[in-house]
């Protein structure tokens, strides 16, 4: 007893020792599975499966009918809505009208004098020069043509207003028709212009060009009706001379209603 | 003395078994770890996927909208084909009824006049002043007419030919224009729908040049009616003053007897 109490007094504690060392190199020593979070390595694998699984179905499948759905956009837009082929064509057609367009413009830009005489000369020259700044002679050089107002012995008041207000119309209007050839002009210089844009034009620009000609499009119909309401001043001054014709000859027929009755009455 | 050898087997024990239960007892960062596991697998299914999912939706609704709604290619092709079928029946018919010929005159002059009328061509008008003054008469010589008379003559010649002149460029620029314009309709027959602003732009020029060219022959309108009504105020002037003129002889007249 003495002995093997003696054995046993000198094994337990050095098996406790022996179990407290590999508890502690148990603990101590990082283990492969349990990481720094202390996990296990299967519960690890399982989720990145998990996650993987959940990336392919999840993730990757949208993305692919994204990329498929894109893919087909790119295609329908490249074949069927701004073909290559069609912008150039467009392009082509565009610089094709340079020419015939330069050949109008020389065909309205051309110059006439056809008058011979001085003086219809210069009012020719004036009335087909396009030219705005001309307009301060210009009076005198119609006058010279057509005549002046009548000095106030000449003719009765409402003769002279007549005459006057007749000149002031016809000037105006070949005034007016001295404008619209210089704003044609510049029409014709613009038209060009965007013409040749429209050749650097992508399809997505194009549009802003034709707003800018249709802005042009639309001040020219402007100038139209301007040159209209022109036109109609003259020709309802021409009927207002017709009318002021009989109502001349009217006042005239009166007076010498008046006259004779006074000659036929006795006196 | 005997207690302290007891404790210390105790002790010795207890710490075996308190570290094989450490070893045995699951850690609590096991639940830690599920839960970042369920927050990345919410995270990739519901937000992301479902994130990607809704744009999947969108850019097919809006593939459906472009190549369903906005530009079916059976439309586009319609279209085509509705261009193409006004080009078969109305160009040839409109350029027959354009180039109809509408020549009347009968006697050599005149017919010669209205050929540089109608020609259509610039490069004709050197003869137009000629062939005019053989149909409508040339200026009278200065001693035949009073000065007012033949200054006004020469005037409504002089505008009557530069109209004529101009009517026969505007008439060549007009053919330019219908082909200009034949040529955007065929283009628009085979263009794209995102190409045909282009044409669109390009026509727009064209209707300006057009517009350009009017206003020219507005101003010409405008010059010869002007010069109608000045001639024909320059004729009550001269009636005014012949009217005082006749007044001065009259009087003249009646004082010397």
């Amino acid at each position: 007893m003495t002995e093997k109490g003696t054995l046993w007094k000198a094994i337990v504690p050095r098996a406790g020792w022996l179990c407290a060392t590999a508890v502690f190199v148990g603990v101590a020593i990082p283990r492969q599975a349990h990481a720094q979070f202390g996990i296990d390595l299967a519960v690890i694998l399982a989720g990145l499966q998990k996650i993987s699984s959940l990336l392919t179905s999840s993730v990757a499948s949208p993305l692919k009918q994204i990329q498929s759905v894109e893919r087909d956009a790119q295609q329908f837009q490249q074949t069927v809505l701004f073909p290559q082929q069609a912008i150039n064509s467009a392009k082509a057609l565009s610089a094709s009208f340079i020419a015939p367009m330069q050949s109008m413009q020389s065909l309205m830009n051309l110059h006439f004098s056809s008058a011979t005489m001085p003086n219809p000369q210069q009012l020719e020259q004036q009335m087909l020069s396009g030219n705005p700044n001309s307009f301060a002679a210009f009076g005198n050089s119609y006058s010279q043509v057509y005549g002046t107002l009548p000095v106030q012995t000449a003719a009765p008041q409402n003769v002279r207003s007549t005459i006057d207000m007749t000149d002031a119309q016809a000037q105006d209007a070949m005034k007016k028709a001295i404008e619209l050839d210089a704003l044609a002009t510049r029409e014709l210089e613009v038209a060009q212009s965007l013409n040749q844009q429209i050749q650097t034009a992508a399809p997505g620009t194009a549009p802003i060009l034709e707003a800018e000609g249709s802005a042009w499009v639309l001040q020219a119909n402007a100038y139209s009706q301007s040159a209209m309401a022109a036109l109609l001043r003259v020709r309802t001054t021409e009927l207002s001379n017709i009318g002021s014709d009989v109502k001349n000859s009217t006042a005239q027929a009166q007076q010498l209603n008046q006259n004779l009755k006074g000659i036929v009455t006795p006196h | 003395m005997a207690a302290p050898t007891i404790s210390r087997t105790k002790i010795t024990v207890t710490a075996g078994a308190l570290g094989a239960l450490l070893l045995i007892a699951p850690p609590a960062a096991m639940a830690l770890g599920w839960d970042i596991f369920s927050v990345i697998e919410s995270t990739i299914s519901s937000d992301i996927g479902g994130a990607l999912t809704s744009i999947t939706g969108v850019q097919n609704a809006l593939r459906q909208d472009q190549q369903a709604l906005l530009f079916p290619v059976s439309l586009i092709n319609q279209s085509h084909t509705y261009i193409n079928t006004i080009m078969t029946s109305y160009r040839g018919w409109m350029s027959g009824v354009f180039t109809l010929p509408v020549n009347s005159a009968q006697l050599a002059s005149s017919q010669n006049l209205e050929k540089v009328f109608l020609g259509g061509s610039s490069a004709s008008l050197g003869n137009m002043s000629g062939l005019y003054n053989n149909s409508f008469g040339a200026l009278p010589v200065s001693a035949a007419a009073p000065q007012a008379h033949r200054q006004m003559m020469d005037m409504d010649d002089a505008l009557a030919k530069d109209a004529l002149a101009q009517s026969v460029a505007a008439d060549q620029a007009t053919s330019a224009l219908v082909v200009i314009a034949n040529q955007i309709e065929s283009e628009s027959a085979t263009t794209a729908p995102g190409t045909a602003d282009m044409l669109s732009a390009t026509a727009r020029a064209a209707e300006l040049q057009s517009l350009a060219s009017q206003h020219r022959l507005l101003a010409s309108m405008l010059r010869e009616e002007a010069a109608t009504l000045a001639h024909h105020n320059g004729i009550r002037k001269q009636g005014v003053q012949q009217m005082q003129q006749m007044n001065t002889n009259l009087q003249g007249t009646i004082a010397q007897h």
